[in-house]
């Protein structure tokens, strides 16, 4: 056969081959986007292209005697070459992210196996000698008539089971680089496994093929049990976001009440003030408007003050877990302040960690001034010239053996207590750049966590 | 004499505060003068920068239309006046005052709205300056300021038990009698600045002799007063004794 004959050979399989590549993606990928005469053009010259550079590099290959190297070395470029051929394809049509388009190429090139191999148990003969015209004939009937039926089968496989809505979940969580990894190795691998195969038919007492499937099966599970734990953690976070927003309405509608209440109050002292305005005493009416000034920062303004530092508090966990906070210590009557001057963005550190970290301080701190009358908790966040700093400040109630604090099972609430702050410096520990301190200074007890963020 | 300045942007509260502090002044023989009443931040830093010394500043918090605000002028100042006294005025009682204590060192806030208040809150407030400064006078205390990331810590020397090496480079833990801090540093300049009152007893502890409480020659530990023990290397053996007796 001469160079021409194999390449018009081949430009027909390649063409059967990209015809199905295409059906089965739009199986999977749904319709076709931006109809446009230019988006057309541009698919059909890809595919074009890559049928051609396909069948010629197939071509050469045979001619060349490449497909003929061990282990079937050639075969396995070849399915290289078609597989990066198509992720281009796929770029051009649906625009997709590299990650994606490779993923797909490999999941088609797979497919593309299966019918082939469908197809190749229904050919009596599985050896071809190209060179014999009889041979040849049943050869190309196989290839362009057996397998693209055992195509279509596949396609229609495709169709029925809601491949579409996997497909889609799938491409939805980003192929990660190790996936895909083992994807681009697939072509090796099935070489591998076909060659365990071999050698097991050969020898008797083991098999390295039911391990290497029984991997896979293994690696699966794995991959779906690991998915199940991710559902899992977005449901748990979904219920604390919800946590989190009903606290916040809470809030919001306690602090309604407050301002209806004031409202009242007003109403009242403006008519009070009226009267006096009449007899025309400006005393009584200056005495009047600092009463109500008064009034309003003790009923409204603390709420809102509250509400403003919490906004500018934006990182939701931190968030979060202050809104949880303030839920605690507001019913344990436990006086707390909140110091957000300019708005808190971000951090170096893990928000799980942070908040690990923070929710250690707060609790000790509500801890020490529990049932404290003249108990306070100060807590300040102040993100400034590439620093931030946390500060939890609570008032001294009993007395600190200063030296043991953050000592594993030390605490000044009895036994089995203080795990907290030792737990706080090993988190620490894992992070660079943060440093703690603590303090006693006027009475007070003061931690301070420190980050450098660049 | 104590420089005071004022920035506010509301004339007539600007007038207010000038006219009170002076009054006050007056009345109670301070050692102070009211220099410059301004609306704008930068002319109270040109002031600072030609008269540098440690001056009285009574800042507004929120001044419209200028490049800063109260903030950010009072950390202007702090580069140029690191002792100063800093006062911030304000309209809104609700002021995150802890953020200026700890960023800036500021001594106390003043609510305007109310001129009784204000006018208490000003006379509070040169009253804490007049006695901090009586305090100063009389005690030579010695610090040891350290930087930790963007603020400076003051420890007196003498709170001071020892320096410990942590697990991590060039991190260092201050063990103090009201204090833990972790900073970066190195053990060798810092026995270095804190020359004869401290010593290298170990590779891992720098310790302030008067701090020691008891020696354990056996087991080369040394007691401190506040409970606290650290090791001894054997070669400090002979100048730790030494330095004790």
């Amino acid at each position: 056969m001469t160079f021409f004959e194999v390449f018009c050979g081949n430009i027909v399989s390649v063409g059967i081959a990209a015809i199905f590549f295409v059906g089965a993606v739009i199986r999977l990928f749904g319709e076709i986007p931006y109809k446009n005469r230019k988006h057309y053009c541009q698919i059909f010259g890809s595919l074009i292209l890559f049928i051609i550079f396909c069948a010629f590099a197939g071509t050469v290959f045979y001619k060349s005697g490449l497909f003929a190297t061990p282990h079937n070395g050639g075969e396995m470029v070849y399915a290289y070459i078609e597989i990066t051929g198509f992720m281009m394809v796929l770029r051009v049509i649906y625009r997709k992210p590299v990650r994606v388009c490779l993923a797909t190429a490999v999941f088609m090139s797979i497919l593309y196996d299966v019918g082939w191999n469908l197809a190749d148990i229904l050919s009596p003969n599985k050896i071809y000698d190209l060179s014999l015209m009889a041979d040849r004939r049943e050869y190309l009937f196989h290839e362009w008539i057996t397998t693209p039926l055992c195509l279509i089968l596949v396609i229609v496989l495709l169709h029925k089971t809601n491949s579409r809505e996997l497909f889609a979940q799938w491409e939805e969580q980003k192929p990660k680089i190790p996936v895909l990894v083992f994807l681009g190795g697939y072509p090796i691998l099935s070489q591998i496994i076909q060659e365990t195969v071999d050698i097991s038919a050969r020898e008797v007492g083991y098999n390295p093929a039911t391990a290497m499937i029984l991997l896979l099966v293994v690696y699966m599970i794995f991959m779906y049990t690991g998915r199940e734990g991710v559902q899992q953690k977005r449901i748990e976070d979904q219920e604390v976001s919800l946590k989190q927003q009903g606290a916040y309405i809470e809030n919001l509608e306690g602090l309604q009440r407050e301002v209806r209440k004031f409202r009242h109050d007003f109403k009242n002292m403006m008519s009070g003030m009226y009267l006096q305005a009449e007899e025309g005493n400006l005393e009584a009416i200056q005495s009047y408007i600092h009463e109500m000034t008064d009034d309003f920062d003790l009923q409204v303004g603390s709420q809102i003050r509250l509400m403003n530092q919490l906004a500018n508090i934006r990182v939701t966990e931190v968030k979060g877990l202050f809104l949880e906070k303030m839920k605690t210590m507001q019913e344990a009557e436990i006086h707390w302040e909140l110091e957000v001057l300019k708005p808190f963005e971000k951090t170096r550190l893990r928000s799980t960690d942070l908040c690990r970290c923070m929710g250690i301080l707060l609790d000790n701190a509500m801890e020490e001034v529990r049932g404290r009358k003249d108990g306070k908790v100060h807590i300040m966040i102040s993100s400034q010239s590439g620093y931030t700093t946390f500060l939890v400040k609570n008032t001294l109630h009993s007395s600190v053996d200063f030296h043991k604090v953050g000592m594993p099972g030390y605490s000044t609430k009895g036994k089995n207590r203080g795990i907290g702050l030792d737990n706080y410096k090993k988190i620490l520990g894992k992070y660079e750049k943060t440093l703690p301190l603590t303090t006693i200074q006027d009475g007070y007890f003061i931690q301070e966590l420190k980050i450098q963020e660049m | 004499m104590l420089p005071v300045y004022i920035c506010e942007d509301d004339a007539k509260i600007r007038a207010a505060q000038k006219e009170y502090l002076e009054k006050q002044i007056m009345i109670e023989g301070y050692d102070m003068e009211v220099v410059l009443c301004s609306g704008h931040p930068r002319e109270i830093i040109e002031a600072v920068k030609e008269s540098p010394g440690r001056g009285i500043y009574f800042l507004d918090i929120e001044l419209v239309g200028e490049p800063m605000d109260g903030f950010g002028l009072g950390q202007e100042i702090r580069k140029l006046d690191s002792r100063g006294f800093l006062i911030y005025v304000t309209a809104f009682p609700d002021l995150a005052f802890e953020t200026f204590r700890y960023h800036l060192e500021a001594l106390d806030y003043i609510v305007k709205g109310n001129p009784v208040k204000m006018q208490e809150g000003i006379r509070h407030c040169l009253k804490v300056i007049t006695e901090r400064m009586r305090k100063e006078k009389g005690e030579e205390r010695e610090f040891f300021s350290v930087k930790v990331m963007d603020v400076v810590k003051h420890i007196p020397v003498d709170e001071i038990v020892f320096f410990e090496t942590t697990g991590r480079t060039h991190r260092i833990e201050l063990h103090g009698q009201n204090d833990r801090i972790d900073f970066i540093g190195s053990m060798q300049e810092l026995e270095e600045k804190l020359g004869e009152r401290f010593l290298r007893v170990h590779r891992a502890y720098l310790v302030n002799l008067e701090q020691i409480a008891q020696l354990d020659l056996k087991g080369r530990e040394i007691l401190m007063k506040n409970g606290e023990t650290c090791m001894f290397s054997r070669g400090m053996k002979k100048a730790l004794v030494g330095r004790l007796e």
